[in-house]
């Protein structure tokens, strides 16, 4: 177990979120987590990052408890996180963005890495001067994960990866998100609103209501589908 | 039992007798203790120091010693005058003080008058300081130093006149008496620019003056601000001469190398003088206090030369001198002292007072005397 | 009137550059950190009476002085943040309390310096400045160095914040603290490099007026004021346009005074900023500031 996450509270100022949440996630494994809008699914995310602290609960990665702790910890020990809607640098070019999501990388190593990001996306390579903020939707969040990719991170966290693009790119994304799980054996725990596309990627799969987990597992059934459904 | 008698008697009787010499004199004086001025404080208390000093050695005025109280109008705020003169007037009831700067004597005069009380001034240099019954100027008008400087570069062969100064009724007067007393002379004013007391940044004004083309720039400022006048003067390229009415070393040190044959008009102490009390004054000054005396040092020594006289002078006809109208009214009767300049001063009906006045150049960074006037 | 014209052209080149310094020590740290921060204005002071003590008080002489101030601006700035906006930062407070928490460590410091130091004008020899007559222009050695030396330091920040890795991070957290987060940036250590950065930069603006013009208690206040005047005309985030607004700030200064009283030129640079927020709020090179997201 890569991941374990025991019991979370957390929320914001005085409203509460996550209510005792637990979840895991296996080496390489690829889990999507489910379920309506204010559900909970960001705020896990960004808790298990560390851009959020838990009040109660444990988080623990790689066998060691890591709540409490501040995100750059995090991303030193291998752990990348993709916002919601394009995290780049809009001001900075492509280039700069990449050379900044490469800031904890050891410097002889980020050349190889930013080749790695080129050939996954060939796109980013060609506009590498452009300014962030003037590509496209699709293109920004091939820059966001190319961007978590210079880590070669061990644990890859995406936000709704394929929000507000457009059907074929919504493929590339979630093509791209298997090729990464494939080649760099990276384990990913995505957030995903669109159930069919979840399943597209993930083996297994958490569906959250209201801050906890109301169903857990890997449907290959289709009545375990219509059982889905009627949870969401 | 008679022996008793006789003794207590003895005893009553001796303390009867008034105890001998614990009588002091005070005296007030208002100055410029902080602030951009302090360095004249510092020269206007040195010399009464140094002249009760002196006073108190030889047993004081019959036995009566002076003492001599300080307060601090901060480089010329009237509302500190204002206060300094009440303090000195209600708590340590002064008939005498010795007064500086302009605005704040302005302010305190009114309370002076009320109270009787004499005021000499040695500093400051506004007309307005004119025709005070309660107020005497040992020190000369600015307004007249003005024109001295001013005929001055005229018969040199200037014509077209600037000048900078500083906005205060110190430097608003001399403007306003220069200005016409040059133009009946026959020239013409090209510029006039003013500046805030304490201000270091002159390149507006300065750049303005050049860009008039004038044949002398005369600045009717001091201390601090007429050093880095004139230094800026010479770094914007401004050659022709730069003359006025005030150099204190603080400006010298500012203006360093470009401060070289400016010249001013000023009360007149000799430094190299041969007058037996003024070689006295300047080597004992050196000796406590490690430099040279000013002539503001000398003015306000002067002054109390001068009260001790008119002490005398009270006393002498019986009446009290610690009346400040009494010591008025002396002053007004014997009008002639001995000046630490040299020779006498003399003081007018107005208030204004007559002493040697020379124009000086500043060679090798040390003021030296050009010509004398009068 | 055209020789006029040339030597107050000068006068703004050469006060326009040290504007432009200030303007990119000032915008470093708005830009970086988005804090106002007024007491930069007192860094800039305590700069000037370091090299004050040291060159003429303790007769060091002058280069060694200069490091000093540096140290002593860097010292004064970086201990501001870690001391007075760090915990406020964390208690969330607002700007508007930030802002009179700087004004008020302002006002402390440049009150102390006034009662320690005395308010007439301290200056600082050592600096053999010569006279140069171009034309009709003159200027001095002094002048030129300046101008030389701002913009020398303009390039040298420049090539930090776009040739080094530390550089590039500082732009990031600067255009989004945010994503900064996210990289994995360390934006607290970021935040106290570009006040180290912001305040020596400083340093070397105090001591450069001072040699030309002495130093007052209160020149920090019309420092800090022209300096953030001109980041808001050239626009909040760019440097470029901090500097640029600097140099404006400079030349307007002294050809306003061609047409308005030499009293008047404080209110020059703030008429600058009027115009320029009632027609171009973001500035002339302004990159909008984004809120916080994610």
């Amino acid at each position: 177990m890569l991941l374990g996450v025991r019991e979370v509270v957390a929320g914001y100022g005085k409203k509460t979120v996550l209510h005792r949440i637990s979840l895991e996630v296996g080496e390489e494994e690829i889990v999507a987590m489910i379920g309506h809008n204010g559900a909970g699914k960001t705020t896990l995310l960004r808790t298990i990052f560390g851009v959020l602290h838990p009040r109660e609960g444990e988080i623990h990665y790689r066998g060691a408890r890591i709540d409490g702790r501040r995100s750059a910890l995090n991303v030193r020990d291998g752990i990348a996180f993709v916002p919601q809607g394009h995290g780049v640098f809009p001001d900075l070019s492509v280039l700069e963005n990449l050379e900044l999501g490469a800031h904890t990388v050891q410097k002889a190593e980020v050349a190889d890495r930013l080749e790695a990001v080129y050939s996954l996306f060939p796109i980013l390579g060609e506009r590498h001067r452009q300014q962030a903020g003037t590509l496209s939707g699709g293109q920004q969040q091939m820059l966001a994960l190319g961007m978590a990719l210079v880590l070669r991170p061990q644990l890859l966290l995406l936000d709704e990866p394929s929000l507000g693009l457009a059907p074929f790119l919504v493929q590339r994304v979630l093509e791209a998100v298997v090729e990464i799980n494939r080649r760099f054996k990276t384990t990913i725990l995505l957030v995903e609103q669109n159930v069919r596309q979840a399943l597209q990627v993930a083996r297994r799969v958490y569906v959250i209501k209201v801050g906890q987990v109301v169903y857990t597992g890997a449907p290959e059934s289709l009545a375990q589908m219509q059982k889905l459904w009627q949870l969401f | 039992m008679r022996k008793w008698i006789a003794f207590i008697t003895a005893l009553l009787g001796l303390g009867a007798i008034p105890a001998y010499g614990a009588e002091t004199y005070k005296i007030g004086a208002i100055l410029a203790m902080t602030g951009p001025g302090a360095y004249y404080g510092r020269v206007m208390s040195r010399g009464p120091l140094l002249a009760i000093e002196e006073i108190n050695a030889k047993g004081g005025i019959d036995g009566m010693k002076l003492e001599l109280v300080i307060e601090d109008h901060k480089s010329g705020q009237p509302k500190e005058g204002v206060s300094a003169i009440n303090k000195l007037v209600n708590i340590d009831k002064v008939p005498f003080i010795l007064t500086s700067y302009s605005a704040p004597t302005l302010a305190a005069y009114p309370i002076a008058a009320e109270h009787k009380v004499l005021m000499l001034n040695g500093g400051g240099w506004s007309p307005d300081l004119v025709g005070k019954a309660y107020l005497f100027n040992n020190r000369m008008v600015g307004s007249y130093l003005g024109q001295v400087i001013a005929e001055h570069v005229f018969r040199r062969g200037a014509r077209k006149l600037a000048m900078i100064y500083r906005n205060d009724p110190s430097g608003i007067t001399v403007r306003d008496h220069v200005r016409p007393f040059w133009e009946k002379l026959g020239g013409t004013v090209v510029a006039t620019e003013v500046h805030e007391l304490g201000a270091t940044d002159y390149a507006a004004q300065l750049a303005k003056i050049k860009a008039a083309r004038p044949d002398a720039v005369a600045t009717w400022s001091y201390g601090k601000d007429l050093g880095f006048i004139v230094k800026q003067a010479r770094d914007i390229g401004i050659t022709v001469p730069l003359v006025g009415i005030d150099w204190t070393p603080d400006g010298q040190a500012v203006a360093g190398a470009a401060m070289e044959g400016y010249e001013y008009a000023s009360d007149y102490l000799d430094p190299d003088s041969k007058e037996p009390w003024t070689a006295r004054f300047i080597q004992d000054y050196k000796k406590k206090y490690g430099e040279a005396p000013d002539f503001y040092a000398a003015n306000y020594y002067e002054g109390v030369y001068i009260l001790a006289e008119l002490i005398k002078e009270v006393k002498q006809k019986g009446g009290t001198p610690q009346s400040g109208d009494q010591l008025r009214q002396a002053l007004l009767a014997k009008r002639k002292f001995a000046s630490v300049y040299g020779g006498t001063i003399t003081f007018n009906d107005d208030g204004t007072s007559a002493k040697p006045v020379a124009i000086f150049e500043v060679k090798g960074g040390k003021p030296t005397v050009k010509t004398l006037v009068k | 009137m055209l020789e006029l014209f040339a030597q107050l052209t000068v006068n703004g080149l050469v006060s326009g550059s040290l504007f432009a310094l200030l303007a990119i020590s000032f915008g470093v740290i708005l830009g970086t950190t988005r804090t106002f921060h007024f007491a930069h204005g007192i860094v800039y002071t305590a700069a000037a009476y370091g090299a004050y003590a040291f060159a003429e008080g303790l007769s060091l002489p002058l280069w060694l002085g200069v490091v000093l101030a540096v140290v002593i601006a860097v010292l004064l700035g970086v201990g501001i943040e870690v001391f007075v906006y760090q915990p406020l930062r964390r208690l969330y407070a607002s700007p508007l309390t930030v802002l009179i928490a700087s004004l008020g460590v302002l006002i402390i410091v440049e009150n102390a310096i006034a009662i320690f130091f005395s308010t007439d004008a301290k200056i600082i020899s050592g600096f053999p400045s010569r006279l140069i007559v171009l034309g009709g222009v003159a200027f001095t050695t002094l002048h030129l160095s300046t101008v030389l030396v701002s913009w020398a330091l303009f390039f040298i920040l420049l090539l930090y914040l776009y040739g080094t890795k530390t550089g590039k991070a500082m732009r990031g957290v600067a255009t989004s603290p945010e994503m900064a987060e996210i990289v994995g940036i360390d934006t607290r250590r970021v935040f106290v490099g570009a006040f180290a950065i912001g305040s020596a930069l400083a340093a070397p603006a105090a001591i450069l007026y001072t040699l030309d013009k002495g130093a007052t208690p209160d020149m920090g206040v019309t420092a800090v004021l022209m300096a953030a005047i001109a980041v808001i005309v050239g626009g909040v985030g760019s440097l470029p346009g901090a500097a640029l607004g600097g140099m404006m700030i400079g030349l307007a200064r002294n050809w306003g005074i061609w047409l308005v009283p030499s009293e008047w030129q404080s209110a020059i640079a703030f008429g600058i900023l009027l115009l320029v927020i009632l027609f171009r709020p973001t500035g002339l090179f302004g990159v909008k500031l984004r809120k916080a997201e994610v």
